[in-house]
């Protein structure tokens, strides 16, 4: 091999390695930042006057948006649980988008459901058909607005908005389970500051391994299998951690499908969700601060990181690769589609700092990352590496993931400790050294795709989609979970 | 040393590190779980023995005597749970028993030592200070409480709000109005919830604030005018609605004028619905006019039905219905395919639906 070639190589080797320093030393900063917030935030939760908002008449009213295909199994329980939210103002909008099974059916006999010509507005575009829309007989806060399928989950978030009777519109999956003021908590935010308030999320967690009964967790529990258990410690990291110090840093991007709540008038005025994009509720976000700083309107966007929706995550590499690549997908879609906010001083931290993150440590990163071993191992077979220096790079670059993910894990157990017990403990240190070896490769594999599949605008369909329900015992089997959730 | 040598030596110092911060976080986590443990095991059962005593002194009622006494509140944090516990406790409970409580935990000296731990150094702690002291009712430290509004730590200063409020403490009505406007600011949510549970007496401070050269302060006060069914105020009122300055308070005003109902505000609501600038405050007058129910406005509530602003056409519906059996039917007399026919037909279905659930007929 010329000596160019070798020196080139040895080179990227050495690039790849500060890479991955450089995004393990990111999220360590978030962990650092999310381990100063979050454990206040949890010790003054009961400090913010819950029980006096719970029956406030000011509260600002919601309109819960849930998207609903193929939901049978656990539907009728999702709403229940949802109807005993600790809220005074709210309306259930449940979208069914052109269920095959019986969702609707079940909805109509529990709920005793009749139908009235409501009025459902143009808001915001959207590409089904609304058939017709159904209130309960017995005066529940729920109205049932059936559509024809697009095939876009984004299409019936958008018809729910148009629907929406209230100023705030708060979009949750079908199949996660609340707590019961959840949605006190994200709404708060906005009754407190209503004029910049735009968006706020809750965090999302893991419901598998938990007891959940009537749509409503009774028990948190460690999932049975490894997939979910990694899953466990990558959403501590992500979704919580992370997405506390973007919030912290006035940069959150992501607020997921699965539980965000918004300002109804500016979600219309930016058009509603993106019916062709597949990460549809980034993309939204992103084009909210779009809209903001374009007409300088100061806003806020936070996440509330004592208030959880349950979910459940694939437990097969089949279903979970589908998600992932979905998510790249998304990601890579979004950035594309904003490329013009990317160094922009027009958009301030956005444009300098959140998106050109996101481009290099997201979108890039599976390039980077696989190029990278593949590199090390083509520099250890013509002899260019030193086997130990390589041995020892590897070592570093996965150590360094590996004390990201467990100080996540240490955070999350020091402020809220949900997974109780030595057993669980040593689990979710197996899981953080299992999600930088191995999982984390086949990730990279996964999201390389989606990226590829973004740029290369390859077909990539959600697939059918089976479900077990949340209901009585321990949570569930393969799942297709909706919502964005990014690293 | 070498080139090869540096770096190689240097990698390993880093792997070294790496995998010892690891360790130090398994030990620091186990260490953690252990004292949290202990200190768990300590006081689980005298927090337990302090909700019991509690909760035995809420229901014997006069027989307070028999009620064990509390262990003693020894440091911060146990002080802090202590507080915590009978003030939540205080909060889901009503009645005599929730006097009879106030009782024994103000013979036990919780309200004073409360009342001392408003200066502690811990913002948490003056938070739950000023949470327990409010649920107590008593008035002993309102003044302090009253400083607190201005307190640097926000959670404090929306717990003391918050006391005062539940404390109906007329003397904290200027403060509680002053804080909207001057820094450290509090959202109006929150002083609007205490100037509303303070009451009939905070009237006459609120009807001065009306004047208030701060929007966000004339807003609040009429808004809380409204929620106090304060009819005294309707004139000041009709006033902020046709000449205030801004916009929110307009809203506000409308909206409590829809609250006091009066064919008085009748006119002027008519006025802004028809004309003002802002579509939020449109929205605001015709949802007041449901309100006041008032047949005089059901023939221009009729022609917004075709107003091109949906909010309005519906909300115009929705007053049209709630009007009563002529509201009903002038929407009937919707024209077929109008876009007045279906927000008509909408708001008729609902509201069958829902007299006839109020009637059974659905049973």
């Amino acid at each position: 091999m010329s000596e160019v070639a070798a020196k080139l190589l040895i080179a990227f080797n050495f690039f790849v390695l500060f890479y991955f320093l450089a995004i393990n030393s990111s999220y360590l900063l978030f962990i650092l930042i999310a381990a100063r917030k979050v454990p206040t935030w949890y010790r003054r939760a009961g400090l913010q006057g819950f029980s006096e908002l719970a029956t406030s008449p000011l509260m600002p009213g919601v309109s819960v948006v849930v998207a609903a295909f193929n939901e049978e199994a656990g539907i009728v329980q999702s709403v229940r649980s949802m109807l005993e939210l600790a809220y005074p103002t709210f309306e259930i909008i449940v979208v069914d988008d052109g269920s095959k099974d019986a969702t609707f059916e079940r909805l109509r006999t529990e709920f005793d459901l009749i139908e009235v010509p409501r009025v459902v507005e143009d808001f915001v575009p959207t590409i089904g058909e609304v058939l017709s829309t159904h209130l309960p007989r017995g005066g529940e806060s729920l109205v049932v607005v059936r559509k024809t399928n697009s095939g876009r989950r984004a299409d019936a978030s958008n018809v729910g908005i148009n629907a929406a009777s209230y100023e705030l519109v708060c979009i949750v999956d079908a199949d996660c389970a609340m707590d019961r003021d959840g949605l006190l908590r994200v709404a708060k935010p906005f009754a407190n500051d209503p004029d910049r308030m735009i968006a706020t999320g809750g965090i999302i967690r893991v419901a598998n391994g938990c007891v959940i009964e009537r749509g409503e967790i009774r028990s948190t529990g460690m999932p049975n299998k490894w997939l979910p258990r990694i899953q466990v410690v990558e959403y501590i990291r992500a979704f919580l951690l992370g997405r506390v110090g973007w919030t912290a840093l006035n940069g959150l991007l992501i607020i997921s499908g699965a539980f965000g709540m918004f300002r109804k008038d500016i979600v219309v005025a930016v058009g509603g969700f993106d019916l062709h994009c597949i990460g549809e509720d980034a993309e939204l976000v992103a084009r909210m601060h779009r809209h903001m700083r374009q007409r300088r309107i100061p806003y806020r966007m936070v996440m509330v990181p004592d208030t959880v929706n349950w979910t459940e995550v694939p437990e097969t590499t089949k279903v979970l690769g589908r998600q992932r690549r979905r998510w790249s997908r998304g990601l890579t879609e979004l950035i594309i589609k904003h490329r013009s906010m990317l160094f922009n001083p027009r958009y301030g931290r956005i444009g300098w700092v959140v998106l050109p993150y996101f481009l290099v440590f997201e979108a890039l990163g599976p390039f980077i990352e696989l190029l990278g071993f593949v590199t090390v191992l083509a520099g250890l077979l013509l002899g260019l590496l030193n086997l130990q220096f390589a041995f020892f790079f590897l070592l570093v670059a996965v150590g360094y993931g590996i004390m990201v993910s467990f100080a996540s894990v240490v955070v999350d157990d020091v402020t809220r400790a949900v997974y109780r017990g030595k057993k669980n403990l040593l689990i979710l240190v197996a899981a953080s050294i299992a999600e930088n070896v191995g999982y984390r490769q086949l990730h990279a594999w996964w999201r390389l795709r989606g990226v590829i599949s973004a740029v290369f605008k390859t077909d990539s369909g959600w697939g059918t989609m089976t479900r077990t329900g949340l209901g009585a015992g321990a949570a569930v089997s393969a799942t297709q979970p909706r919502g964005q959730g990014q690293q | 040393m070498d080139p090869v040598t540096v770096p190689l030596v240097a990698i390993q110092v880093a792997a070294v590190a790496i995998f010892g911060l690891d360790l130090l976080l398994l030990v620091f986590v186990m260490i953690f779980r252990a004292v949290q443990g202990l200190l768990d095991d300590r006081r689980a059962p005298a927090l337990q023995q302090a909700r019991q005593a509690m909760l035995l002194a809420a229901a014997t009622g006069d027989d307070l005597a028999n009620a064990p006494d509390p262990p003693l509140l020894k440091g911060t944090a146990s002080n802090r749970i202590y507080m915590l516990a009978s003030a939540q406790l205080l909060s889901s409970i009503r009645g005599d028993a929730h006097q009879d409580l106030v009782k024994y935990l103000t013979r036990n000296g919780y309200a004073d030592r409360a009342g001392r731990e408003l200066r502690s150094r811990s913002g948490l702690t003056r938070a739950v200070a000023c949470e327990l002291l409010g649920s107590l009712g008593s008035l002993d430290h309102s003044s302090e409480l009253i400083a607190l509004i201005d307190d640097r730590d926000s959670d404090v200063r929306h717990a003391a709000i918050r006391a005062l409020g539940r404390l109906h403490d007329p003397h904290a009505v200027d403060k509680l109005l002053s804080c909207l406007s001057s820094k450290p600011k509090s959202p109006p949510i929150v002083v609007s919830m205490a100037l509303f549970r303070i009451g009939p007496s905070a009237v006459d401070g609120l009807r001065t604030a009306l004047a208030s050269p701060d929007p966000t302060t004339r807003g609040v006060a009429a808004r809380v005018l409204g929620l106090l069914n304060d009819f005294g105020a309707a004139d000041d009122l009709i006033q902020m609605l046709s000449t205030d300055a801004e916009t929110q308070p307009r809203i506000e005003a409308a909206l409590a004028l829809g609250r006091l109902g009066g064919a008085r505000a009748r006119d002027p609501l008519q006025q802004c619905a028809r004309s003002a600038n802002s579509p939020r405050l449109r929205v605001a007058a015709v949802s007041a006019l449901s309100g006041i129910a008032d047949e005089g406005a059901n023939q221009m509530l009729f022609d917004l039905l075709a107003d091109p602003d949906p909010l309005l056409a519906r909300t115009s519906a929705n007053a049209l219905e709630h009007s009563g059996p002529k509201g009903r039917a002038v929407l009937s007399q919707a024209p077929a395919g109008s876009q007045r026919a279906a927000y008509a037909a909408e708001v008729l279905a609902v509201g069958d639906v829902e007299r006839n659930r109020q009637t059974g007929r659905f049973k």
